[in-house]
């Protein structure tokens, strides 16, 4: 049977475009949220390391410093069943661009260790000496930089030899140069402030952590998976409460909007309900209308929402490029059923005016 | 036993601090098959008392029977099943669905009363063509002309054959010449099927097509016979 509610070919367009763009809203949101969550650990993910060791009470690298010397990472190379260590600075650097001031989260590394270094080169090649650096590729294009151009940072002029992927954490962009350089940068030449290192193959990787722990007692290691999980955590802490404060709101807008235009289609729908009431419509089928309307504006809503997604995000990234976004189907249908229910409990909120359309009204000729 | 039996109805409402009645000491019977007339001024109670026999207003004191059942015995789900299944009803202003189109205005009835899809498809387009009206069928309400309309209505109010109907003002708006066929629309009706109806009307002329005659005055009823049709 025809619905009255979705006659109006110009109010269902403006309600599809207005679901529409608080889905988009919470898609983006929760895409921004995925693609911050991967790219602040892609360094670390991509690093391959079997144990992370930083400094007591320090348990991630993103808003935690741990301070060691050169010596523990000696210390640690010379264990039983570790295979390599590799001592990595991480300083926050500022980098003159012309009148602008940039901070980059600047590795000191050391080139010859199978870790620490940039874990992808898009292009160029990894520093070879202490005036040398690897930018990270959305921090190079943001900045107009290329590979044999030369970037100042605290006052050393640098020149750039590669451009890195995967070392992008939204608000920060990672850089790498030789550790010395970085050590020089700081003033102190046996700072490191971490150390990756793999064990040897076969190795029991949690008792040879255990082994560590028991030699060491006085630093923190940490498996590959759960450092990953420790920065993840402490991003989200900054984050999620953030994107699910302003997604709530997106949320909360939509159902303001929602109500208001189910209450205006209602009322607008009046006097056909009323006679609809007059002929005998069962107790139900008039909130069913504007149950079905909600569920047809959501879903098309919805769809819209994912649609628009791709292209705003495509521009997004053109404009800023280092917000970097992730999107999986899991997040599509999680904002898709949460919009159809917003819709659905809007138009059950707004189909309470119904109770107050009463068939008598059908008599004393309301119209014409 | 009529097909709608008032003893001692009344209906009274308030307006503001004062109580008014608005019917008051009704007593009648309408046989199964005939046309009767309300006939009064405006403002004499004709469209409450229709209400009234609808069941969508209960009266103050008094019994409302409808087909032997009497109506405060009966819930509302009951009294929205008889209203659906078993009375037509034309308005005063026709009321059509304006962005149905006339089949349509006429299977929503339908469905109400128990159709399926298909059945009631096929039910309205019977009506539209046994009453000669099959052009209006696929127009939308809100382009057709005032008699169009009224047409429709009627159509929607036969279309799931209905044991009573309940017409109020149905020639109100028309010419007489269009008045004079709703009633003979709804008068060949009843003689094929051997319902009822109830029409409130201030016209007169009407008289002469009626089994029955109820005049009230002031909501009480002034003067009840036989029509001349009868």
């Amino acid at each position: 049977m025809k619905n009255p509610l979705l006659s109006n070919p110009g109010r269902l367009a403006l309600t599809i475009m207005v679901v529409g763009a608080c889905a988009l809203l919470m898609l983006f949101l929760w895409s921004v949220y995925q693609g911050v969550n991967e790219g602040a650990v892609d360094y670390i993910r991509r690093t391959g390391a079997d144990v992370w060791i930083l400094q007591r009470n320090s348990t991630n690298i993103i808003r935690g410093s741990s301070i060691m010397s050169t010596r523990d990472c000696g210390e640690i190379r010379g264990a039983d069943k570790v295979e390599s260590a590799s001592p990595v600075l991480l300083i926050f650097a500022s980098a003159s661009l012309g009148a602008r001031e940039c901070t980059l989260f600047l590795a000191g590394y050391v080139p010859e260790e199978p870790m620490g270094g940039p874990p992808a080169l898009e292009a160029g090649r990894a520093p070879a000496d202490d005036s040398e650096i690897v930018l990270d590729r959305v921090f190079a294009r943001k900045h107009r930089l290329a590979v044999g151009q030369k970037i100042r940072i605290q006052g050393a002029d640098l020149r750039i030899v590669g451009l890195s992927s995967g070392t992008n954490a939204m608000v920060i962009q990672y850089a790498f140069v030789t550790l010395r350089r970085a050590q020089a940068f700081v003033g102190f030449p046996g700072l490191i402030s971490f150390v990756a290192a793999r064990f040897r193959s076969g190795v029991d990787k949690g008792a040879a952590i255990e082994a560590l722990r028991s030699q060491r007692p006085d630093l923190n290691f940490f498996s590959d998976g759960e450092f990953i999980r420790n920065n993840v955590l402490e991003m989200q802490s900054g984050f999620l409460a953030f994107l699910f404060i302003i997604s709530l709101m997106g949320a909360g807008v939509l159902s303001i909007i929602l109500i208001l235009l189910f209450s205006l289609s209602i009322l607008e729908k009046r006097r056909e309900f009323v006679i609809m009431k007059a002929l005998g419509a069962p107790r139900g089928f008039i909130p069913s209308l504007v149950v079905a309307q909600a569920a047809i504006l959501g879903s098309a809503g919805a769809a819209l929402g994912i649609m628009l997604l791709f292209p705003v995000r495509a521009i997004v990234r053109a404009w800023s490029p280092e917000l970097e976004t992730g999107m999986y189907l899991l997040q599509i249908a999680v904002v898709s059923g949460a919009v159809l229910a917003v819709s659905l409990i809007s138009s059950v909120v707004a189909a309470r005016r119904l109770s107050r359309f009463y068939a008598l009204e059908a008599f004393r000729g309301r119209e014409e | 036993m009529g097909t709608v039996e008032l003893a001692g109805l009344g209906k009274m409402i308030k307006e503001g601090n004062e109580e008014r009645w608005i019917l008051r000491g009704i007593d009648a019977v309408i046989e199964k098959g005939e046309l009767a007339l309300l006939l009064g001024p405006s403002g004499s109670g004709k469209t409450s008392l229709l209400t009234v026999i609808a069941g969508l207003v209960a009266p103050s004191e008094g019994r409302v029977s409808v087909f032997g059942r009497l109506l405060s015995d009966l819930r509302d789900r009951e009294l929205q099943a008889m209203r659906a299944r078993r009375i037509g009803f034309i308005f005063q202003n026709f009321l059509l669905i304006d962005s149905f189109s006339g089949y349509q205005n006429a299977e929503i009835s339908l469905r109400f009363a128990g159709f399926g899809r298909a059945e009631a498809e096929r039910a309205a387009r019977e009506t539209f063509s046994d009453l000669g009206i099959g052009s209006l069928g696929p127009r939308k309400a809100s382009d057709m002309s005032h008699g169009e309309r009224q047409r429709v209505a009627v159509a929607r109010a036969l279309a799931a054959s209905p044991e009573l109907i309940l017409a109020d003002e149905p020639t109100a708006s028309l010419e007489s010449g269009q008045g004079a066929r709703v009633i003979e629309t709804i008068h060949s009706y009843l003689r094929g099927s051997g319902a009822t109806a109830i029409v409130s009307t201030h016209d007169g002329r009407l008289v002469a097509r009626s089994d029955r005659v109820l005049e009230l005055k002031d909501g009480r009823l002034n003067h009840c016979a036989a029509g001349r049709g009868a």
